[in-house]
């Protein structure tokens, strides 16, 4: 078994990583040592864990990694066009990134023991959230970083993992309950308050915390995370028809509720046009998606070209917004080619969970895949209206520590399942 | 100059995304049909169920033996689809959570001794031994004794059977024996 298929699509996405920095270098001008260590030093480090992986024998995915390249060398090139010291902060952040990927895959080969300290995580994921509501700081309107002097962490997004690593361990546990039920409450066959009682009341509390941290965007992706896992361990309509009207009463609920979810709502229902004529200043959040719809459209079919944009008119384009920032100049073609790799890291992550020999891995995987996929979902969909926009960084190309790290550990527990689960064949 | 190289490596950059995007999908593809080759015996009924038990050796029936259950689906690692057990014709075949079964269900809501199948007057019989949560046959709750047609489905709990008479598959040559009438 060799990774010759990683380390080729490792080559070819360095190349891609070379000529953007070279475009951008022509563009932009600055210090060419500069660039070309930071085209040069991720390039090489992909590079160095693909080859270190083929010596070690690991025998996971070979197309998660290159994906992944593809998305932070695209990260690296955008954060320097729009402003280079975001790269140079995104540069440390993605080395960081790798050490934890190389730290995650070669620690956890036997990572089934995780699943006996399912309450440890359970804890672990709420003081974590508690604690930001006390010594956290505010950024963006979501009360949940943490200020550690040289850099801000978001706890939210290592909960994640925790939260995936929860449920899996509990659903592994209680699949069959849960699946066939108990009881018979009008004619359907639930499962008895000692199955479904942790589980929800994990999420309640999980829920409400991030609601009071109004990182609404998180806790609709912690929802829809649990309602796919959910699905994969029981195969059950009912529970997901049950989930889904339950959040249509939060969603709901949060409308009346908090301001800035319903000025989100009403920008995403109404023309948002409208709001700039009001010149409110609680308005801008139309602002942001007008100019992010604006920046799309500028950006034809093939772009403009890097660097030939305006980005510097969408508010948050390093963060939420990069997407429209890339529509911008590399076009439609460039956006779905971006959607079209976020699609692969689904199919390769789903085809983990399938491949995975025992129940736990299967929900592990696929409910990591899912948090993938759901956060980049929403903020696509976010970005370009087709959901109301609830700031989420878009996984590997957003600039953000905590959510590239978590990522990278995600990426990391991915593989290690999908080499747990070859390493019996044969 | 600077003009025409900019909007060239612009292009090229896009290009790239997608030459990368067609390389993978390629990649994909052929590790997909690549993974089919070695894939398909694991899932091959009769290798996985004799490698199981030894004692089972051979894809001829035993003496006796002429009939089988085979398991369709199961959420227990230990009972893989595909295992297979024989019925001999002078026993009852008792299925059941209980280890001194015939079938050993580890399935909560199988009981002790849930099911049997046995030989009675020319026929393969399914009866509940008084179980808790019921004995399906073809996904209908049996409430007496039931005459068994080859490739009929028994499910108990979420373990999912399908009898199969070894003289009809013989005989038929598709391997499968389902819609084969006696003869």
């Amino acid at each position: 078994m060799t990774r010759r298929d990683e380390i080729s699509l490792l080559l070819l996405a360095g190349l891609f990583l070379a000529v953007g920095a070279f475009t951008v270098y022509l563009w932009r001008g600055g210090d060419a040592r500069a660039v070309f260590t930071g085209a040069a030093v991720p390039a090489l480090a992909f590079l160095l864990l693909g080859i270190m992986w083929q010596a070690l024998g690991f025998r996971a995915d070979q197309y998660l990694l290159p994906v992944v390249a593809v998305f932070s060398y695209a990260s690296l090139v955008f954060l320097y066009r729009l402003q280079p010291e975001y790269a140079y902060r995104q540069f440390v952040w993605l080395m960081a990134g790798l050490f934890f990927l190389f730290l995650t895959t070669s620690l956890f080969p036997r990572y089934r023991w995780l699943s006996e300290y399912k309450y440890v995580y359970g804890l672990l994921g709420v003081l974590l959230l508690i604690v930001p509501i006390f010594f956290g700081v505010e950024q963006g309107g979501a009360r949940s970083w943490l200020d550690f002097g040289l850099f801000h962490l978001q706890p939210s997004e290592f909960v994640k993992i925790l939260a995936v690593l929860f449920l899996a361990s509990f659903m592994s546990e209680n699949k069959m309950v849960l699946a066939r039920g108990t009881r018979s409450v009008l004619g359907l066959a639930l499962p008895g308050p000692g199955e479904w009682g942790p589980l929800m009341g994990m999420w309640g509390v999980s829920l409400i915390l991030l609601a009071f941290q109004r990182d609404l965007g998180t806790a609709l992706i912690y929802f829809g995370t649990f309602l796919a896992m959910v699905y994969v361990a029981t195969a059950r309509v009912l529970y997901i028809t049950f989930g889904l009207g339950l959040f249509t009463a939060g969603g709901a609920l949060s409308c009346l509720l908090f301001d800035h979810v319903k000025q989100r709502v009403d920008i995403w229902l109404l023309n948002p046009y409208n709001f700039i004529e009001l010149g409110d200043r609680e308005y801008n959040q139309a602002y942001q998606i007008i100019q992010s719809l604006f920046a799309i459209g500028a950006g034809g079919v093939t772009g403009a070209g890097l660097g030939a944009g305006y980005p510097r008119y969408i508010p948050a384009v390093h963060t939420d917004f990069i997407f429209a920032a890339i529509t911008e100049e590399m076009g439609l073609a460039g956006g779905l080619g971006i959607v079209l790799l976020y699609l692969f890291f689904v199919y390769r992550g789903l085809k983990v969970a399938l491949e995975a020999r025992d129940d736990f891995s299967k929900l592990l995987a696929s409910g990591l895949t899912a948090l993938m996929g759901l956060q980049a979902f929403i903020i696509i969909a976010g970005v370009t209206k087709l959901l109301p926009l609830t700031g989420v960084t878009l996984p590997f190309i957003s600039y953000g520590g905590s959510s590239l790290v978590a990522n990278f550990i995600i990426l990391g527990m991915l593989l290690s399942i999908s080499h747990e689960a070859r390493s019996h064949e044969r | 100059m600077l003009d025409l190289v900019l909007t060239v490596f612009r292009f090229l950059f896009l290009a790239l995304l997608y030459f990368f995007i067609f390389q993978l999908i390629k990649m994909i593809f052929r590790d997909l049909r690549a993974g089919e080759q070695p894939g398909e015996p694991r899932e091959k009924p009769v290798s996985a169920a004799f490698r199981e038990d030894p004692a089972r050796e051979g894809a001829a029936p035993q003496p006796g033996a002429e009939a089988g259950l085979v398991v369709l689906a199961s959420g227990d690692p230990g009972l893989p689809p595909g295992s297979t057990f024989h019925v001999r014709s002078w026993e009852e075949a008792i299925l059941g959570r209980s280890s001194r079964n015939t079938v050993t269900l580890a399935d909560p809501f199988a009981s002790l001794e849930h099911a049997s199948v046995y030989k009675s007057g020319g026929q393969y019989w399914l009866a509940d031994k008084g179980s808790r949560n019921g004995t399906f046959l073809n996904e209908v709750r049996i409430n007496k004794p039931t005459v068994l047609a080859n490739g009929d489905r028994i499910r108990i709990g979420g373990v999912t059977l399908q009898f199969v008479r070894w003289a009809y598959e013989v005989e038929s040559g598709n391997g499968n024996g389902f819609g084969q009438e006696a003869k």
